[in-house]
């Protein structure tokens, strides 16, 4: 058995540690690049979201790799993703591939069902090797988050340009090759010395910019054009509402106590959209609330075109903005969408941003003077 | 005078209409129906909506603008989360009386109920009564009054399971006319039996579909909507599936094709779906391959927007009927 698994955002790390730790034979699929990108598109029906063909065109690189097993996530809907594995399994039949899929279903689906699929893969393996090899994912979870977090700072304030992607590149790299968990803090405080020593750039007072919408989009830089760089190396410093601990605390470990989404985003979503509509429709609406409230700049919204609780999100964000006073602009992604038309709309978005607090400031002056 | 309460001819209209305007009516209310679907309805809908939201959606924004403009004091827009067990609409429709309050300028009182059956039936009661409470003090009458709206709902149904259009039903149930009448009118004999799939919303509009079901008819064909199967069949082919569809319409389509492509009773099948609707993108798929291996019929996915462009679509229709034709020699 060879496992393998979609890519989203640094999840093969995390995965990679679990499944090399437990001694299970796998592959992760190759960086997803235009090709991958074009395969998934190829193969996928036309108007599926953007996420379900990017896993296709993994599936097909690993599997052409040599890997049968693919595991996957599901769902009980409405969103589409709770259709996925059923749909790609389809697919790569059709295509020819012998290849097995074990789909972890969320718990409130059918709890017995998934703890069946967890102990059929874990089949044979020692009760303490697995509680390690979990220790050692949620860790590696933990510390990519924390050095996201750094990454945004510096990002936006750094001197030479490029210079923190370069470091988060072999950041990322040096969490991926920290085998043991007693290294994993030192690695973290040695990456975090090498931040420090990043120029940053004197009384430069950086723009915030809060990213929402759905979390495959906001998680992997090849579904968003890599907007997080984009942002910063404009001298945005970007804040993301959904992480990937964060989520699987509120849907894994919430979700069996039957708690829906993050209490204080709800409340923040109530009076304007009052109801859960699947995937992050709900949080982007909420979150979008709670930047405004904290004195961010602007807000972006992400989501694969034709997310349908994006949609609802995004028809109910132009009176958010409206209310709240803060400028929301939606971006839906696909694989036609064009890099150089991306930018332009982003690069007009931050100008605009500037252009606002610029007048704010000048408001303020006019305030505070005599005449 | 009589309260107003508007109920836009949209969306779910064509599945549960019977049953919101007996019931209202009894509550003492006059109800006000939007007209037919037109191109004003269409770009007043467009106007206010974004351009990423499927064409049902934009329509019904039209027809909720068209009932603002005819001063009701209520406009029916039901937050339509659920109606069977563990099943759901599509996510749209959990958002859609926020979507219009956000979109639409203007409004009277928003009547919108939350209809979520996810969890099993508990709060359906309450929901009646809520409603109700706007209209009437008394419990019971209002009880009363949606038991009466459903009985005439389950009369509707079972007009719609015998091949009538929404509109004939309605006249059967309303005594304009007899369902002998309408039978006599419809007996013609037809050579090819086509399973038209797709959302009632869609299949029932005939200014959405560009009168498909007229179309086809002239051409020769036995139309087979998807009402025609009960809930039975549809659950029992439905089982064969390694994973349960969450979506009821859906449910109900895919139920159809199973069923049809083993009795083979049909020549070819036409799934009409709206651009950018979400659950067909993948249930469509699915059927487009099922059929494909075990049918051996033609099959067409019909993808409509609010560009129409009808020479094209009857082209399509024609082509469609011609290899009908000639898988049958």
């Amino acid at each position: 058995m060879k496992i393998t698994f979609p890519h989203m955002g640094n999840l093969y790390i995390i995965l990679a540690a679990f499944f090399e730790n437990l001694g299970i034979d796998f592959i992760v699929p190759p960086p997803i690049t235009k090709k991958t990108i074009e395969l998934g598109a190829m193969y996928s029906p036309e108007f599926a979201c953007f996420p379900l063909k990017i896993n296709v065109g993994n599936f097909i690189e690993a599997l052409e790799m040599g890997a049968d097993t693919i595991i996957m996530a599901g769902g009980i809907g409405p969103c589409r993703f709770g259709y996925y594995a059923q749909v790609e399994k389809e697919i790569l039949t059709d295509l020819g591939y012998k290849c097995n899929m074990v789909v972890l279903e969320p718990p409130k689906g059918n709890l017995k069902e998934v703890l069946f699929q967890i102990y059929k893969l874990l089949q044979g393996k020692d009760l303490n090797n697995i509680i390690k090899a979990a220790k050692i994912a949620w860790l590696k979870a933990k510390a990519l988050e924390e050095i996201e977090k750094e990454v945004f700072f510096y990002r936006a304030r750094e001197k030479v340009k490029g210079m923190t992607t370069k470091l988060y590149r072999k950041a990322l790299r040096i969490i991926h090759e920290t085998k043991e968990i007693d290294s994993i803090k030192s690695s973290i405080e040695r990456i975090n010395k090498e931040f420090k020593r990043i120029e940053l750039k004197k009384d430069h007072d950086p723009l915030r910019i809060g990213l929402v919408g759905e979390i495959y989009t906001l998680l992997e830089p090849s579904s968003n054009m890599n907007i997080e760089e984009t942002l910063g190396e404009l001298g945005a410093e970007v804040e993301k509402s959904i992480r990937l601990t964060e989520w699987t605390n509120t849907n894994l470990i919430l979700d069996m106590l039957r708690i829906k989404g993050e209490l204080k985003c709800r409340t923040a979503a109530k009076p304007y959209l009052n109801y859960f509509v699947g995937g992050h429709g709900l949080e982007s609406v909420g979150e979008t609330v709670l930047y405004a409230n904290s004195g961010v700049d602007g807000v972006i919204h992400l989501a694969p075109f034709t997310c349908m609780p994006e949609i609802v999100a995004q028809s109910i964000l132009p009176r958010v903005s409206k209310e709240k006073n803060i400028p929301v602009i939606t971006m839906m992604l696909d694989e036609h969408s064009a890099e150089a038309g991306f930018r332009t709309r982003i690069e007009a978005f931050v100008d605009l941003l500037e252009k606002k607090r610029e007048e704010k400031l000048y408001d303020e002056q006019k305030l505070l003077s005599w005449d | 005078m009589p309260q107003t309460v508007g109920i836009p001819r949209g969306l779910l209209f064509y599945n549960y209409f019977p049953l919101w305007e007996t019931f209202f009516e009894e509550l003492g209310c006059r109800v006000i129906i939007s007209e037919k679907t037109t191109k004003d309805i269409l770009n007043s809908g467009i106007e206010v909506t974004v351009d990423d939201a499927c064409l049902p959606i934009k329509i019904y924004h039209g027809h909720i603008r068209h009932l603002v403009n005819q001063n009701v004091d209520y406009i029916y827009v039901p937050r339509l989360v659920s109606v069977f067990r563990k099943e759901y609409i599509c996510p749209k429709f959990s958002g859609l009386p926020d979507m219009i309050k956000s979109n639409v300028k203007n409004l009277p009182r928003i009547i919108s109920p939350d209809i979520d059956w996810s969890n099993g039936k508990v709060k359906l009661m309450n929901t009646v009564l809520s409603i109700g409470k706007i209209f009437s003090r008394d419990p019971l009458k209002v009880w009363l009054a949606y038991k009466k709206g459903y009985r005439q709902y389950k009369q509707y149904k079972s007009f719609l399971q015998q091949g009538f259009s929404p509109e004939e039903a309605v006249d059967i149930i309303r005594n304009k006319t007899s369902a002998n009448d309408v039978i006599q009118g419809k007996q013609k004999k037809r050579e090819y039996k086509v399973l038209l799939l797709g959302h009632p919303y869609n299949l029932y509009d005939s200014f959405i579909n560009m009168d498909i079901i007229h179309k086809l008819k002239k051409m020769g064909c036995a139309v087979l909507t998807p009402e025609l199967l009960s809930g039975e069949i549809i659950e029992n082919y439905n089982k064969t599936l390694p994973k349960k569809i969450f979506w009821t319409m859906e449910k109900r389509l895919v139920g159809n094709t199973l069923y049809y492509l083993e009795e083979k009773k049909i020549d070819g099948i036409i799934y009409l779906v709206s651009f950018g609707c979400g659950p067909d993108s993948l249930v469509g798929e699915l059927v487009g391959r099922w059929v494909k291996k075990k049918g051996r019929i033609p099959f067409m996915l019909i993808t409509i927007d609010e560009h129409t462009g009808e020479a094209g679509f009857n082209t399509r229709l024609e082509a469609f009927v011609d290899m009908i034709e000639r898988c049958k020699k």
